[in-house]
């Protein structure tokens, strides 16, 4: 499976000034580079997302920061307040360089 | 003493080391949180105080110490809070993941699934824009279950 | 000092009942319920759906020689593959063989997709997950019409009741005779009251991965101490078959969510 896919999930409506939940998976190994392979025993190298941004509208809502101990293919749960329609965005990348981005869309009704 | 003595005796102690211990729940050397709270926050952990207002979800028994699904909610306002930490004790780099939440969040919370080496405590501080910390602690029992 | 014999006799009483009493607390049958909620209720989606969705994908992309996608023959998403698997496992009248939900994939990808090499894989076991789902909410309704799936029955019955390797285990001692009751943290499911074969494939929480059938029947036979039949054997075929046939009348329900 592509490394670095997303799932998204929001509402798709919401009430002016409801805080919903923004729910995420992510695929990635996360490997923490103390793991050694059971085969050859040499250890993985590290290889796990670090960094995540969640933005409204390109405004910066949150920045998550994780190492090696968030579970591989990170299930992330979160809160935004919606004040007006716009895109959800979050934006993030690996410690190898991988970087990614996905969106979704929320209207005010 | 005499031999009916000292098979009492030890009777005694092993029954004393066998079943006491369950009773009491030691908390292993942290030294290495330590290290990584007084590194990462600027603050030792003696210093943070639980509270109730931080509540943290996790299961008793976590079969696989490789997906938790650990859950933080808090009712202080989230313009009060900086940012979430998460760390488990007993893994070999106790830090996990922060969070800095904004007014934009709406409220203080957040999910995920983390790695557990063994039974450990789970703790969730919550750093506050006043510079002041609180804590949630939870233990997760980590087992190997019984068949496959 | 005479009844000194009584304290760590007492001792031990006082400490076996706090254990038991520690260990009544956490039921390891509701454990699976507990995680399944919390994951629904935090993240909003199960792994073995982001699974199912990501076999979606894969369906519809093609892949090897001919450029085909499973989709060409079998619509988009699957549309004519609806109910597929709730008569599965069954008699193919192309392989002119019985053929379990692993080994008809491997045979369609092979023959008619040119893909070479099937490996038994992430993404193989996300398309069978695809697949599985395609027959959500319908009933289990496998039937032995043909002399192939009478045979293949009887085998996988033989199977199931046959004790084998170093420790003389058969699936029928922990799942007939002991169904229901527990082995450490476990609690063993029932052949004929739980309808197994309904909520396999499954996402095991245990060990944070998606497993077919013939993952699981592997994984049972490593326990009992036997080399496990290596994937599309006839034996994972024969005894699916026995379950799923055990499980007629169940309500199809993909992927599992299970320890």
């Amino acid at each position: 499976m592509a490394i670095g896919a997303g799932i998204l999930r929001v509402p798709k409506e919401a009430k002016k000034g409801e805080i919903v939940k923004v729910q995420m998976v992510i695929t990635h190994p996360m490997e923490p580079g103390t793991r050694k392979d059971p085969q050859t025993g040499q250890l993985i190298p590290a290889y796990h997302l670090t960094k995540l941004e969640l933005f409204f509208n390109n405004k910066l809502v949150s920045v998550i920061d994780m190492g090696g101990g968030v579970s591989a293919n990170p299930f992330i749960g979160i809160t935004l307040k919606v004040e007006e329609s716009g895109t959800v965005k979050i934006s993030y990348e690996d410690n190898k360089g991988g970087k990614w981005e996905k969106t979704a869309e929320i209207s005010v009704v | 003493m005499d031999r009916r003595r000292f098979l009492l005796l030890s009777a005694l102690g092993i029954a004393g080391l066998t079943f006491v211990p369950g009773i009491f729940r030691p908390s292993f050397a942290s030294s290495k949180l330590e290290e990584d709270i007084q590194k990462r926050l600027g603050v030792s952990l003696s210093q943070i105080k639980e509270s109730a207002d931080v509540k943290l979800q996790a299961p008793t028994i976590a079969e696989s110490g490789a997906n938790v699904p650990v859950s933080v909610e808090s009712d202080i306002p989230v313009e009060k809070v900086d940012s979430l930490w998460i760390f488990v004790d007993n893994n070999p780099s106790p830090w996990i993941a922060d969070v800095k939440f904004t007014p934009m969040n709406g409220k203080v919370y957040f999910a995920t699934r983390i790695k557990m080496g063994q039974t450990s405590n789970v703790r969730a501080i919550l750093k506050l824009k006043d510079g002041s910390f609180l804590m949630a602690a939870k233990e997760v029992k980590v087992t190997v279950g019984g068949c496959g | 000092m005479r009844r000194l014999w009584l304290l760590p006799l007492l001792m031990g009483a006082v400490g076996g009942i706090v254990f038991y009493a520690l260990a009544q607390q956490e039921d390891p049958a509701q454990e699976v319920k507990k995680q399944k909620e919390m994951l629904l209720k935090e993240t909003g989606i199960l792994p073995g759906d982001v699974y199912a969705e990501q076999g979606r994908d894969l369906f519809n992309k093609p892949m090897g020689s001919a450029g085909k996608s499973c989709s060409s023959c079998h619509g988009q998403d699957g549309r004519y593959l609806k109910g597929a698997y709730a008569h599965m496992p069954r008699y193919y009248k192309d392989a002119d063989a019985v053929l379990d939900l692993d080994t008809r994939i491997k045979y369609c990808m092979e023959k008619y997709m040119g893909v070479k090499d099937v490996k038994h894989d992430t993404n193989f076991k996300s398309i069978a997950t695809f697949v599985a789902t395609l027959s959500n909410g319908m009933k289990m309704d496998v039937r032995l019409e043909h002399p192939k799936e009478k045979e293949m029955y009887q085998k996988g019955k033989e199977l199931w009741y046959a004790r084998v390797g170093k420790m003389d285990f058969s699936c029928a001692i922990c799942h007939d005779t002991f169904g229901g009751q527990r082995i450490r943290l476990q609690t063993l499911a029932r052949i004929k009251q739980d309808k197994v074969a309904t909520h396999w494939p499954a996402y095991r929480f245990s060990n944070d991965q998606l497993w077919t059938m013939e993952d699981r029947i592997r994984g049972c036979y490593s326990q009992i101490r036997v080399t496990p039949p290596p994937h599309f054997h006839w034996a994972h075929i024969a005894l699916s078959l026995y379950m799923a046939h055990e499980a007629n009348g169940g309500v199809i329900e993909t992927p599992g969510f299970v320890r």
